[in-house]
């Protein structure tokens, strides 16, 4: 990851432009689209070996939605995730399933709580 | 990039730029992911295919793409995964004389060999020339019109 840019209504990041990357981010995609239906992913590769662009965007609640789960999950480099204002300080690294599903539990239960009407 | 400073030579498919042990794949996979088009729409610069979310096609046109990118630089891609299991979107664009490189290539019949090999370079490789001969042009086989 190598910038993230702020969309109206989510985000885009800039990654690599080598074949490892493009079939990495496909294959992500591939699994992100089934548990995370509700979100629109358009990866953009430039011309002349530029680079990629994923941006991730959807309906009212998407765009925030995005940036918890961001932020619920060590998965950046330090610097790009400040550039962008995101607050990854105290999430932990996700470097095992059960990690992974316990940040996808607090996720879902943040974003319910933030979305429930009062 | 300014494409038209180039040389017009520069809007030609290098074959040569793919891998040598994945270039006659792309090419004949590349007619067999496109027949599976169910629409085209037109864009200021390019075109966009629409296919269904079917299981494997997302990765096919990756694949399709990692390749294509190496051989045709020019281009812009875009895939685009609509939300909620919708279709899915390949998007080529580019500067200026890549839409009529498209036109040809998705919209017609090149019956002019030389017109071919020009537009498809394969660096003399005798093979690949008769496998780019053998290749269903144009790659949307006439079930879609081109924009007027």
């Amino acid at each position: 990851m190598q910038e993230i840019k702020e969309l109206p209504n989510g985000w885009a990041w800039r990654l690599p432009s080598t074949s490892e990357i493009l079939l990495l981010v496909a294959e992500d995609l591939n699994m992100e689209r089934l548990c995370c239906p509700f979100v629109n992913y358009t990866l953009e590769i430039e011309s002349n070996h530029g680079p990629f662009w994923l941006r991730m965007t959807g309906r009212e609640g998407v765009k925030e939605f995005l940036r918890m789960g961001f932020e619920s999950a060590n998965l950046f480099d330090a610097q790009v995730a400040k550039a962008a204002g995101f607050d990854i300080s105290a999430s932990p690294e996700m470097n095992t399933v059960a990690t992974a599903l316990d940040a996808t539990d607090k996720l879902n239960q943040q974003y319910a709580r933030t979305a429930v009407p009062k | 990039m300014d494409i038209k400073s180039n040389e017009s030579s520069s809007l030609a498919c290098d074959l040569t730029a793919i891998p040598a042990d994945v270039r006659e794949e792309h090419i004949i996979t590349a007619p067999q992911l496109f027949a599976a088009a169910q629409e085209v729409q037109e864009l200021p610069t390019g075109y966009a295919v629409r296919f269904a979310n079917e299981p494997g096609r997302f990765m096919a046109i990756a694949r399709f793409i990692e390749n294509e990118r190496l051989c045709c630089p020019f281009f812009n891609f875009g895939l685009e995964l609509e939300p909620n299991s919708g279709p899915l979107w390949l998007k080529l664009t580019g500067d200026e004389g890549v839409k009529e490189i498209l036109q040809t290539t998705l919209f017609e019949n090149i019956e002019d060999k030389n017109k071919l090999k020009a537009l498809i370079q394969t660096g003399g490789d005798a093979h690949l020339d008769q496998v780019v001969a053998g290749t269903p042009l144009p790659l949307l086989n006439g079930v879609f019109k081109k924009a007027t």
